[in-house]
């Protein structure tokens, strides 16, 4: 098989604890799926090192002393607004699933699952696309039917055809297969893809998933 | 430098975080530091494993769901009380700490310390000695510190007369 010769992404790995973090670039450096670039204790110490190193991806923990990874997140975001950063967290941090997206994550992973669940993230996350562990999705689901009197967007201004195309988007498909599987034109999609971001007033795809979520576009 | 020889120790892992565990596992093959004979990601799951012939040391999270480190350090010691469990906390169970010596645990070292600390613990435990952390001393008695400061802020008593 031929598979498209890619440089490995640079990264770094913000945790405050040391034997993951150590643990966790065994794994990535002997799978052989990013270079590990620098390691991070904290929110400080991350952002210090951005100003030395300019990494493509970021593993960010989310509760950490110091500065946790919420505000180092949306530094960093200020300071390189096309860095990727994939948070990893733990069960109990749902209060932050929507403030981390909002503030433009490109991904999300449970603690809970494994280093190919993190390789699979890391590739989508590399391509442009976002990244959400299914797990996780089932738990934001689950706490959004809970509170789910609060802060609704009514998805009923959306056109039938908007609603396609959303839980297409949410399906993982490019525009392109989209548009196949609409029978319309990839530009067709793209502005469907644009009145939706501006309808549901959401900055990302990410967002757009989640609001598709809550709204029980789509089910999983 | 000379350091201490053991026989490498048979492992069980047992914490609820995939990523963490596979970590840990790959350090410990790779820095030769034992054989991992296995991993349970709750403490149910770790007290099934122990059926099976029983591991030389066990390295054990204490918040997981299920069953939590601290039953399941109960109830593997009542099953064998010669078992070497070593704790792996996070800076938020220090409260667990004084328990967990209580129950029996052979060492105590916080997740926020590396793999070299992992090595010393394991060789320390492993030649019949036990290991805790350092810095937990120290944040125990800061903590019961802190808690003394505010009960003698809290309850000003009466001088005490001389005589």
């Amino acid at each position: 098989m031929i598979q498209s010769i890619k440089r490995k992404p640079t990264l770094i790995i913000v945790d405050d604890h040391l034997i993951f973090q150590q643990g966790l670039k065994a794994m990535i450096t002997a799978e052989n799926i990013a270079t590990v670039v620098g390691e991070a204790s904290n929110g400080i110490e991350f952002i210090e090192m951005l100003s030395v190193c300019k990494p493509d991806l970021v593993l960010m923990d989310i509760d950490m002393p110091e500065m946790n990874g919420m505000e180092a997140t949306k530094k960093a975001i200020e300071l390189i607004p096309d860095i990727k950063i994939i948070a990893l967290t733990m069960f109990g941090d749902e209060e932050y699933y929507y403030k981390m997206i909002d503030l433009g994550v490109k991904g999300f992973i449970l603690k809970s699952t494994g280093i190919a669940e993190i390789e699979k993230a890391i590739r989508d996350v590399m391509q442009g696309e976002s990244y959400f562990s299914n797990e996780l999705l089932r738990k934001i689901i689950m706490n959004f039917s809970r509170n789910n009197e609060q802060k609704k967007n009514d998805p009923k201004n959306l056109t039938e055809r908007e609603i396609e195309v959303l839980q297409q988007i949410c399906l993982g498909s490019t525009t392109d297969e989209i548009a196949q599987k609409l029978n319309i034109s990839p530009k067709t999609v793209k502005s469907h893809r644009a009145n939706l971001l501006e309808k549901t007033a959401c900055k990302n795809t990410a967002t757009l998933i989640l609001f598709a979520l809550r709204n029980k576009i789509i089910d999983l | 430098m000379k350091t201490s020889f053991f026989k490498k120790p048979t492992i069980i892992l047992v914490d609820d975080h995939l990523i963490f565990r596979q970590g840990l596992k790959s350090l410990i093959t790779v820095e030769n530091l034992g054989k991992v004979i296995g991993e349970a990601s709750d403490g149910k799951e770790f007290i099934d494993l122990l059926a099976l012939p029983a591991p030389d040391l066990v390295l054990m999270d204490i918040d997981m769901p299920h069953m939590n480190g601290m039953e399941a350090t109960q109830k593997a010691l009542e099953l064998f009380p010669n078992l070497k469990i070593i704790v792996f906390s996070m800076f938020g169970d220090d409260e667990y700490y004084k328990k967990m010596i209580e129950l029996g645990v052979k060492g105590y070292i916080l997740k926020s310390t590396g793999i070299n600390e992992v090595e010393q613990a394991i060789a320390d435990v492993m030649n019949g000695k036990t290991y805790f952390s350092n810095v937990l001393p120290k944040i125990t008695v800061s903590k019961l510190n802190s808690k003394k400061t505010e009960e003698i802020k809290e309850e000003p008593k009466a001088p005490i007369p001389w005589w």
